[in-house]
């Protein structure tokens, strides 16, 4: 053993520590928000899944999140419904069709999209595009159109340029003997590339919505916030990001409403692991 | 042949067409929150202390506050994920801890901020008792921010050449020496354009600081970590959702000057990407 040894021991040491934080940070994450929502879940029972009303702060309070995960849902929906055509008309057009500057200016302007915050886009909407939709006739400034619009735009990014890289990643001579079979260019990039790259695109959508229902600062701004199940497209709702957001400000450490809104992140911490743990197989399947 | 063209002529123009609206909509977009909180930029704007309920004055202590922050979590972020990206590339790839480990670091970067936020709030806030405060708020976000470095990094270090790691190994370099002396250096601008956009990501984050290190409005600044902070984000947010129409200005000031360094940030980042795609 010489020196150079030992410092390689230690080097190799450190790298397995440090990485290492990784699956204690995920196993943290579980053991903390668990141990958080327990109160709140044993003591409120199954009632906090299944009823609409959440009124935490009356006496004696009440903790369905129902009308929340419900808004949660339809927000989502609603929002993909807007997003994953747009994004994947867009990503084909830059596929198929787009000329090399288009390609290039468009694509970095939807990366330079992924940077903005989502402050800022809860504050455009707020300030610029609430206005506009309470003269269509939304009654409240926040609403689960304005919310789908900001998510809509939060999450085009992410759409876009992962299906662009899932049909970039399809090999050029599929498409290349379809042409020259005399398939149109739309058969060649519709029929015969998409459904090369499927399990890709899959991937894109499960990624997009994880990033949707988990969006919080731009639902907490513009969603309008009251725990109702909506009836149309210009009603508030209140999703649970943006449950927690508000109120964990408010609450007393410990108390029964705190636990709740833990038991709200452990609804969305699962369904992202859920959903990220699917996408992982689906990217798994194709590759081996 | 005929109705074959049309039919791609029509949907390229439908496509094309759509694709342009949704590029002039982001160039809007941009401009509005650029060009509208411009109009209120003047140099007391960047120094002084907000005043009067934030009709007046400016937002000095936000951009200090979110400078040091970014300071703070690059200091913890970068070598946690720049040696998770290094154990993922060169040692992970067969071994089941290395596919543990895999699997939860791409967890994390599907994890919603907010939840992040609430480990925050009970890890560092409450039961190791840094309250709200910088120290947590930047820990939390350190956190966030590592599965972004570390799935750059292992990207651009896969990418290198195996001519590489051979030759290497061929002279009688230890793993260790190579991946620090040669690895990492041919991967570095890779990698500095993975941080710079991670730090463009979390310079505008703004949940998980409401929980764990964010204060509305403090008359003044912070002199320890354990201090709780006003940062860019979440002083937009405030002022946009609690304060009136006097106030706005400054929501759209703050929000416009937010944008600008972010894009700055992102501007260099492309730039090096592009000499690197060049070389």
């Amino acid at each position: 053993m010489n020196w150079r040894d030992v410092k390689d021991g230690v080097n190799k040491t450190v790298i397995f520590l440090f990485a290492f934080v990784g699956i204690l940070v995920v196993v943290g994450l579980f053991v903390f928000i668990i141990k958080e929502s327990i109160p709140a879940l044993t003591q409120v029972g199954k009632e906090i899944f299944f009823s609409i009303y959440w009124y935490p702060t009356y006496d004696p309070p009440e903790f369905g999140m129902l009308a929340m995960i419900i808004g949660s849902l339809i927000l989502t929906g609603l929002s993909s419904l807007f997003v994953l055509p747009l994004g994947y008309i867009i990503s084909f057009f830059l596929y198929n069709y787009a000329n090399t500057f288009e390609r290039k200016i468009i694509k970095s302007t939807i990366d330079l999209l992924s940077g903005i915050p989502s402050v800022i886009i809860g504050t455009f909407l707020f300030f610029y595009v609430s206005p506009i939709v309470m003269k269509l006739g939304a009654w409240s400034p926040g609403n689960l159109l304005t919310a789908s619009i900001g998510l809509t735009i939060l999450s085009l990014p992410y759409a876009a340029s992962l299906m662009e890289e899932s049909l970039s990643s399809v090999d050029q001579s599929l498409k290349e003997s379809a042409l020259a079979l005399g398939a149109s260019k739309f058969t060649a990039g519709f029929k015969i590339v998409t459904k090369e790259a499927s399990s890709g695109i899959l991937n894109s959508i499960i990624l997009t919505v994880n990033r949707i229902i988990g969006e919080t600062i731009v639902v907490l701004m513009v969603a309008g916030g009251a725990a109702i199940i909506p009836k149309s497209i210009f009603d508030p709702v209140r999703p649970l990001t943006a449950a927690i957001a508000s109120e964990m400000g408010e609450v007393s450490v410990g108390s029964l409403h705190y636990s709740a809104l833990f038991t709200a992140g452990l609804i969305l911490l699962t369904i992202s692991f859920i959903l990220t743990l699917i996408s992982k197989t689906v990217i798994g399947g194709k590759t081996k | 042949m005929k109705k074959k063209q049309s039919v791609d002529s029509l949907v390229s123009l439908i496509f094309r067409t759509i694709s342009y609206i949704t590029f002039f909509s982001i160039i809007l977009i941009i401009s509005i929150v650029i060009i509208d909180g411009a109009r209120f930029f003047k140099p007391s704007f960047f120094f002084e202390y907000p005043k009067k309920a934030m009709t007046q004055g400016g937002i000095g202590p936000a951009i200090l506050g979110s400078l040091i922050m970014i300071a703070l979590i690059l200091l913890i972020s970068i070598p946690l994920g720049l040696l998770t990206g290094v154990f993922l590339s060169e040692y992970g790839s067969k071994s089941l801890i290395g596919k543990i480990i895999d699997i939860a670091v791409t967890s994390l970067s599907g994890v919603p901020s907010i939840v992040y936020g609430l480990f925050g709030l009970t890890l560092f806030s409450i039961t190791l008792g840094f309250g709200t405060s910088i120290l947590s708020g930047s820990l939390t976000l350190s956190i966030m921010t590592l599965p972004v470095i570390a799935s750059s990094v292992r990207e651009a270090l896969v990418a290198l050449p195996r001519e590489l790691r051979e030759s290497a190994f061929a002279l009688g370099a230890k793993k260790t020496e190579t991946i620090f002396k040669i690895l990492i250096p041919a991967g570095k601008k890779r990698i500095i354009t993975a941080i710079l956009i991670g730090s463009g990501r979390v310079i505008g984050e703004t949940a998980p600081v409401l929980l764990t290190g964010a204060v509305f409005y403090s008359t003044k600044l912070p002199t320890s970590l354990l201090d709780p902070v006003m940062t860019l984000p979440t002083h937009i947010y405030f002022i946009t959702m609690s304060y009136g129409v006097e106030a706005q200005w400054m929501a759209k000031a703050t929000s416009s000057f937010l944008l600008i360094l972010i894009l700055i940030i992102y501007l260099i980042a492309f730039q090096i990407r592009k000499e690197e795609k060049n070389v």
